[in-house]
């Protein structure tokens, strides 16, 4: 299957530069048939990338070691399930999977773009494939993920060991795909710039393809601090690791874009703003990347082996530097529809959260590069590490969540203190009251009191409006003649109405929410968790808090590619006995690199997590126990913003064009 | 040659002909229904659609509804949004790429301009009344709802505060 794959991926290569020089030609020269056949080729180019994947799944499964990537990442010993982590785990492999998925994103985009971008469509088409040809450019060149070994051996390396774990069957998958997604608004945006629409027309597809990618990522981040939290065995999900922040930082910028672009939809305003913002997300992006494969500093993430560190750092240079000519070439044309009404309103709300947002972002590649810095200028590497992050960033971000309880009560132009007092009034009352019953309860950290008031006034604002919503909704419905039953019988059914009527605001709120389930998480986990590291024989106790365990024995279990330590430990809170937990540690030979797996009692107040650190050969394990308060709603958090995120993106029923305008309109106008 | 190489061989020439097919396929089908025409002149610089003014304008209500805009800021805005979807509703109908419901209203409105004489409509409840022509007596009462006509006020643009193509260019 080798053979098969390198040959559809030659023949990917074909299309995707054919494509790319193709709908940009065809649409210069003006020559229908040359477009669309560009256009046939990046459908084709789903197809050829299609067969290749497979190819190597296939190779995977039958265990076909004469090719180098699957020797290298795969061992008999590995089980079937692993097979699609396997596939990604490597430099080559990765690049095929972000090539796929760049296809596929494409092929979708285009064939569901609006009528309204069709002028733009053949720039948009040759910006994407552009991208998507380097991607096959460098494997077929430079790391071909079917590459043959002069020989077959008789068994593979196997598999990563950290790799072997559920989180990692989504995690990477979807932060390489929200990564390498970026291109789809990008594509949108100087497509347009491109085509001198100056105007609205690629905001809807911007929009959509900003949000997939924003939730993917925020996936793919959630995912990986679970898995981080769970394998590695220190007890903690984020470290301002600098590939973390890689993958932090597009984020940030994509956020601020999903909220600016609200504005362009709504007002026609902050059109430069929003160009600049789909940049900077995609210059970051291939940051990440250039930082995954061969960037100077090694990271758990970090493809090790990688010398791809320059040419991804030459299309990092030409990913920023090009976008923002297209974007200064227009710069004159993209002026706003409408003026800001006044400091007061929703617009001016979005304007803070983008600098506070990008301020957050630029903060991290701050200290994302300053080692990197203090090298070249003082030949001195000076580490930037969490306290720095904490300092700067940390009211940074209590004043976005301050942004983001004022922000949806704002209405768009102007608003008025009186009506911001009404608005305000119950939730900060809320907010006052949580600070003061948690001062009476003896709680007097500053920063915590000021993140559970801020989640206070956030959370009972959303609510608050869902509720005044949903009695305005009943109150119209009923005339009001309803009595008691009206609670049990019209709120939820108003409630789901609401919600549903207005499907991209109130999907925002409960992202929202679930920004908020976050935060719990970061302060219950930052000034509140206990942490302790011993050493125990069998029998012997040990406690932290109000927890105790006892440590009963450790079964060792031998297997073709490691040997597992299984220990087994009684937990006891406050004397009673909860549960017989087993946490394990396991050694790969092959790799020469062991692997943790935290036992964890979770509850939405807090998690007991208990991890061995290491196995003595006297029997002793050393154990590191944790008390994780309220952590237990930061896993919550994903599937709650993934519902926001499905939401807010269900497509809404539009005005549909008419036929006799279709019919007076060129498929795809040319010239430019 | 082994099997599989010979598998490979065969199924990446059938992806090379089919790629090839789809590739120039455009080149040979003939481009009768696409022929290129001048394209359609675009929104005015800067202006904002009709579904985004709409959309604005729900958003506006619902506001309201919540209680975060006064009696007047309601009024306002929605007064501005109102000439707003106003303005871009004739630039889409100038443009000739408008909605089918606008339209199907254009014509009705046009037809209602057109024949005023013959189409007119009851102020209280929309009906059609009866065709008068020159010299007649113009009719005192509504034959359906028996609303008063003594001013000679029956609609021939419809309700007064819906906004329409006709009323933005007065």
């Amino acid at each position: 299957m080798g053979d098969l794959g390198a040959i559809s991926l030659w023949i990917a290569l074909a299309l995707a530069a054919y494509s790319a020089i193709g709908s940009v030609s065809g649409k210069l020269r003006g020559s229908v048939a040359l477009v669309d056949s560009a256009q046939a080729a990046m459908y084709a180019t789903v197809v050829a990338l299609t067969v290749s994947t497979l190819s190597l799944v296939v190779s995977f499964i039958s265990r076909d070691f004469e090719i180098s990537y699957v020797a290298r990442h795969s061992d008999l010993a590995m089980p079937d399930r692993f097979t699609w982590v396997a596939f990604y785990a490597g430099n080559e492999g990765s690049l095929l999977y972000i090539a796929m998925v760049l296809s596929v994103m494409a092929a979708i985009a285009v064939w569901r773009a609006p009528e309204r971008v069709r002028d733009a469509l053949p720039y948009t088409t040759g910006v994407l494939m552009l991208v998507l040809t380097f991607f096959v450019a460098v494997m077929a060149f430079m790391a071909n993920p079917f590459d043959k070994l002069p020989f077959t051996p008789a068994d593979g390396e196997g598999i990563n060991p950290l790799l072997t774990h559920f989180g990692m069957f989504f995690h990477p998958p979807a932060l390489m795909a929200g990564l390498v997604g970026i291109t789809v608004p990008l594509s949108f945006a100087l497509g347009s710039l491109l085509a001198r629409k100056t105007g609205d027309e690629w905001v809807d597809p911007g929009r959509v393809w900003g949000i997939i990618t924003w939730a993917l990522l925020a996936a793919g981040l959630l995912l990986g601090s679970w898995w981080a939290y769970t394998i590695l065995g220190w007890g903690g999900y984020w470290f301002w690791d600098p590939v973390e922040n890689a993958a932090f930082m597009p984020w940030l910028a994509l956020t601020a874009f999903i909220h600016s672009i609200m504005v362009q939809k709504r007002r026609g305003m902050f059109r430069m703003w929003n160009i600049a913002l789909v940049n900077v997300a995609f210059g970051l992006a291939l940051y990440g990347m250039f930082m995954n494969r061969g960037g100077s500093v090694p990271s758990v993430h970090s493809f090790g082996e990688s010398n791809l560190g320059w040419i991804f750092l030459m299309f990092l240079a030409v990913g920023v530097i090009v976008p923002f000519v297209i974007f200064f070439w227009r710069y004159h044309s993209l002026k706003s529809a409408q003026n800001l009404d006044s400091m007061l309103s929703r617009e001016a709300a979005f304007l803070v959260n983008n600098l506070l947002l990008l301020g957050i972002a630029f903060v991290t590649l701050w200290g994302t590069v300053y080692p990197l810095i203090s090298r070249l200028t003082s030949g001195e590497e000076i580490t930037v590490a969490r306290p720095f992050y904490d300092q700067v960033n940390g009211p940074l971000m209590l004043a976005l969540i301050f942004l983001m309880g004022i922000g949806p009560m704002l209405p768009w132009r102007r608003a008025n203190w009186a009506s911001i007092r009404r608005a305000l009034a119950v939730p900060a009352g809320v907010a006052v009251i949580t600070v003061v019953v948690l001062l009476a309860v003896g709680l007097r950290k500053e920063y915590a009191l000021v993140g559970f008031g801020l989640a206070a006034f956030v959370a009972t604002g959303i609510l608050m409006e869902w509720f005044r919503g949903a009695r305005a909704r009943v109150r119209a419905l009923t005339f009001g003649n309803r009595g008691v039953f009206t609670w049990i019988q019209d709120y939820p059914s108003a409630f789901v109405q609401l919600i549903w009527a207005n499907r991209p605001r109130y999907g925002g709120y409960i992202v929202h929410l679930s920004v908020l389930m976050v935060l719990l998480g970061i302060v219950g986990t930052s000034f509140f968790n206990s942490q302790k590291d011993v050493v125990l024989s069998p029998g012997e106790t040990a406690a932290i808090e109000n927890y105790e365990i006892k440590y009963l024995g450790t079964a060792v279990l031998p297997f073709g590619n490691r040997t597992e330590f299984i220990s087994s430990v009684e937990v006891y809170r406050d004397g009673e006995f909860l549960d017989t937990i087993s946490p394990n540690r396991a050694f790969y030979p092959n790799h020469n690199m062991a692997s943790t797996r935290a036992a964890i009692r979770s509850t939405p107040v807090e998690d007991f997590y208990v991890v061995p650190s290491e196995n003595l050969p006297d029997g002793d394990v050393g154990f590191r126990l944790l008390v994780n308060p309220l952590i237990w709603w930061m896993w919550v958090a994903g599937p709650v913003m993934i519902l926001g995120t499905l939401i807010a993106l269900w497509p809404e029923p539009s005005r549909v064009a008419a036929p006799v305008a279709a019919r007076n309109r060129a498929a795809v106008p040319l010239g430019r | 040659m082994e099997a599989q190489t010979v598998f490979a061989i065969l199924v990446g020439a059938a992806l090379a002909c089919f790629s090839l097919v789809m590739v120039g396929y455009s080149f040979f089908r003939g481009n009768e229904a696409r022929d290129i025409e001048p394209a359609s002149p675009p929104p005015e610089d800067g202006a904002v659609g009709v579904d985004a003014i709409l959309d604005s304008i729900n958003t506006l209500e619902l506001e309201y509804q919540l209680g975060n805009v006064t009696e007047d800021q309601y009024r306002e805005q929605m007064a501005a949004y109102r000439l707003q979807v106003a303005l871009a509703v004739k630039a889409e109908l100038e443009r000739g790429d408008a909605s089918p419901e606008l339209l199907l209203e254009q014509e009705i409105l046009a037809a209602r301009a057109n024949g005023a004489n013959e189409w007119r409509s009851c102020p209280r409840c929309d009906a059609p009344l009866p065709a008068t022509t020159d010299g007649d007596a113009p009719l005192a009462l509504c034959p359906h709802c028996n609303a008063s006509l003594a001013n000679g006020e029956s609609s021939s643009t419809g309700d007064a505060a819906s906004v329409s193509p006709q009323a933005t260019e007065q």
